[in-house]
């Protein structure tokens, strides 16, 4: 497993690099504390890059099934699930390490205008910009753990109704069976996972996100789970839309035969 | 060796061998190539030469020591007795054709000088 | 001996690829697969090799000891030579750096050389080499001769025959059938969905005289229906 993720971070590191390089440049130069919207995009834009980051490489794999690139692994001494672990693996890693850098810089740069200009730095209104930690309680420093959490929810979630969809039609099931089935897995993942959060909410109070600032609570673990689900089901809404169509307008080759 | 996709493999190969040990290209007591060297010359399958080197042994034109390979038969005269026997064989099935096709000794005879004078 | 031997009925969804033919593959052999464009033989390989999922009633080869090789080679960008060779020792079995290592001077490649700026006949000799590099029982290779020089081709022939032993059986699809027909011990000839033919090489050079190629010529020539 160690070796795929060896093999998988090297193959993106290049892209990645490219990415976390051009971020930080453009983010580190950009110091102008007289345009307020600038801090308060720039921790949006982060959160869209490593969302991005992470479908990107998911649609990456995903596209390597329909390629050469699959027979790669294949008879390896791995078996499929330390190979799907360890891409699952490489996805995380790689976009809550960026999510982490550009972080660490973002609050870095806030630092420097709380200790420099501190008028400026209220006049900022960075209540409701999640990844600033600066000038917060500590406790609130969960927040981009939150975030981290979601995304490699999102991206198991994902890959996992991908795998299933592919595991269905390698065993020749019909298509419009495969997308429900796909759909309806994830989804129950998904209401366990809920009612556990809940069961969490109750017995652990040491967790309960009530005694966190209201702004910290209206982001808390339960509601960004239902976010992760509409966001789930829009793109398993237009996935199946692609797919749909793709059925619809398919053509019966010549040499199909009758049976 | 050129060897005519068109015709059995075995049967060119074996013929092969046989006329280089006829001819004394092949001295008695020396060591013939192994099968997987004979097959990386040639490029034919190695089980192919398997075969032919078994044949052979058979036949009694080469033998195989059971550690450095496969070596011509020592006693020439064994080489000779089937030598004779190959070559009255083929002129046996050379003479039936000029059976059928009912030629005379002296036409045999002519045909025969103008050839060898060719060579 | 038989290590494969199976009725095959396989389809895929919009077409029939093999309707109950019967297949056997014998130990330590060399079977030359050969048949039109599009009558499968690319799918017969997949099945053998159980990349596509296939129940055989007989198929005594372990997954670890099959070595496919697939029409392309498969790389990731970033790959130097030796990198991908390192690659596949990490990840696969069996897998010999030093015959590798010493083909690829052979084959004059340099290891340090980026995969993606070969040419189409170099990946295919990598991609061979690959596939040989790795210590199996059963080798499947698909098209190994398109792009590649005939010097180079001398050398595959003679890779295999290094490789060859008892143990060790070679199934081959190609369209090149004369490049390996002298090699070849039996030649798998897919008519028609249907059949299947498995004939000794040197019986049909024997029975009507003519080389393998001439002999596929000759039978494809009646078949209609593709």
């Amino acid at each position: 497993m160690l070796k795929v993720i060896k093999y998988e971070i090297r193959r993106f590191l290049k892209f990645y690099l490219i990415l976390l390089f051009t971020c930080l440049f453009f983010f580190l130069v950009d110091i102008n504390r007289h345009t307020v919207t600038s801090y308060q995009y720039q921790a949006l834009i982060i959160e869209f890059i490593t969302a991005f980051l992470a479908y990107y490489l998911i649609i990456k794999y995903i596209r390597d099934e329909y390629t050469d690139k699959k027979y790669l692994y294949i008879k390896s001494s791995l078996s499929p699930t330390q190979v799907f672990v360890g891409k699952l693996l490489t996805i995380i890693i790689l976009s809550c390490s960026f999510l982490f850098i550009m972080t660490f810089f973002y609050n870095l740069k806030l630092y420097f205008l709380y200790k420099k200009h501190y008028l400026d730095f209220l006049r900022l209104n960075l209540d409701y910009t999640y990844l600033a930690l600066i000038g917060r309680e500590y406790k609130e420093w969960l927040y981009p753990l939150h975030f981290s959490l979601g995304i490699i929810y999102n991206t198991i979630i994902f890959y996992l109704m991908y795998t299933i969809y592919a595991k269905r039609r390698m065993k020749r099931y019909s298509k419009l069976s495969s997308i429900i089935i796909s759909y309806f897995i994830p989804a129950g993942i998904f209401y366990v996972s809920n009612y556990f959060v809940k069961l969490l909410d109750k017995f652990f109070h040491f967790l309960d996100f009530s005694n966190l600032t209201p702004r910290v609570r209206a982001f808390s673990l339960r509601e960004h789970l239902i976010n992760i689900l509409s966001i789930n089901s829009l793109i398993i809404l237009l996935v199946s839309l692609v797919l749909m169509v793709r059925y619809i307008t398919r053509k019966r080759s010549d040499n199909q035969c009758e049976n | 060796m050129q060897i005519d996709p068109n015709k059995s493999i075995f049967i060119q190969l074996a013929d092969f061998i046989r006329f280089e040990i006829y001819s004394g290209k092949r001295k008695p007591n020396s060591r013939l190539e192994s099968i997987r060297e004979m097959a990386i010359i040639l490029e034919v399958n190695p089980n192919t030469i398997k075969r032919v080197y078994q044949v052979l042994e058979e036949e009694g034109l080469i033998y195989c020591h059971s550690t450095l390979g496969y070596f011509v038969c020592d006693s020439e005269a064994k080489i000779k007795e089937n030598k004779q026997k190959y070559v009255t064989e083929q002129l046996k099935s050379f003479i039936t054709i000029l059976k059928n096709c009912n030629v005379s000794k002296e036409e045999i005879k002519q045909i025969l000088g103008d050839i060898h004078g060719d060579y | 001996m038989e290590i494969i031997k199976d009725t095959i009925t396989f389809m895929y969804p919009d077409k029939l690829v093999f309707n109950d033919v019967d297949v056997t593959i014998n130990k330590g052999e060399i079977y030359l697969l050969i048949g039109r464009n599009g009558t499968g033989k690319s799918t017969l390989l997949r099945l053998l090799g159980k990349i596509e999922p296939y129940k055989f009633k007989k198929h005594l080869i372990a997954e670890k000891d099959i070595s496919y090789m697939p029409s392309d080679l498969s790389y990731y960008p970033y790959m130097r030579i030796i990198d991908l060779l390192k690659f596949y020792h990490d990840t696969h079995q069996n897998f010999s750096l030093e015959f590798a290592h010493t083909y690829l001077e052979e084959f004059q490649l340099k290891p340090n050389k980026m995969i993606k700026k070969l040419s189409l006949g170099e990946q295919k000799i990598l991609n061979y080499l690959i596939c040989l590099s790795k210590e199996a029982k059963l080798y499947l290779i698909d098209e190994p001769f398109p792009y590649v020089d005939l010097l180079n081709d001398e050398i595959f022939r003679k890779m295999i025959i290094n490789k060859y032993d008892e143990e060790k059986t070679f199934i081959i699809a190609t369209h090149q059938i004369n490049e390996f027909e002298k090699l070849a011990s039996y030649c798998l000839l897919i008519k028609s969905p249907e059949t299947i033919e498995c004939i000794p090489t040197d019986e049909i050079r024997n029975s009507v005289s003519l080389s393998v190629e001439d002999y596929f010529k000759e039978v494809m020539r009646d078949v209609k229906g593709y």
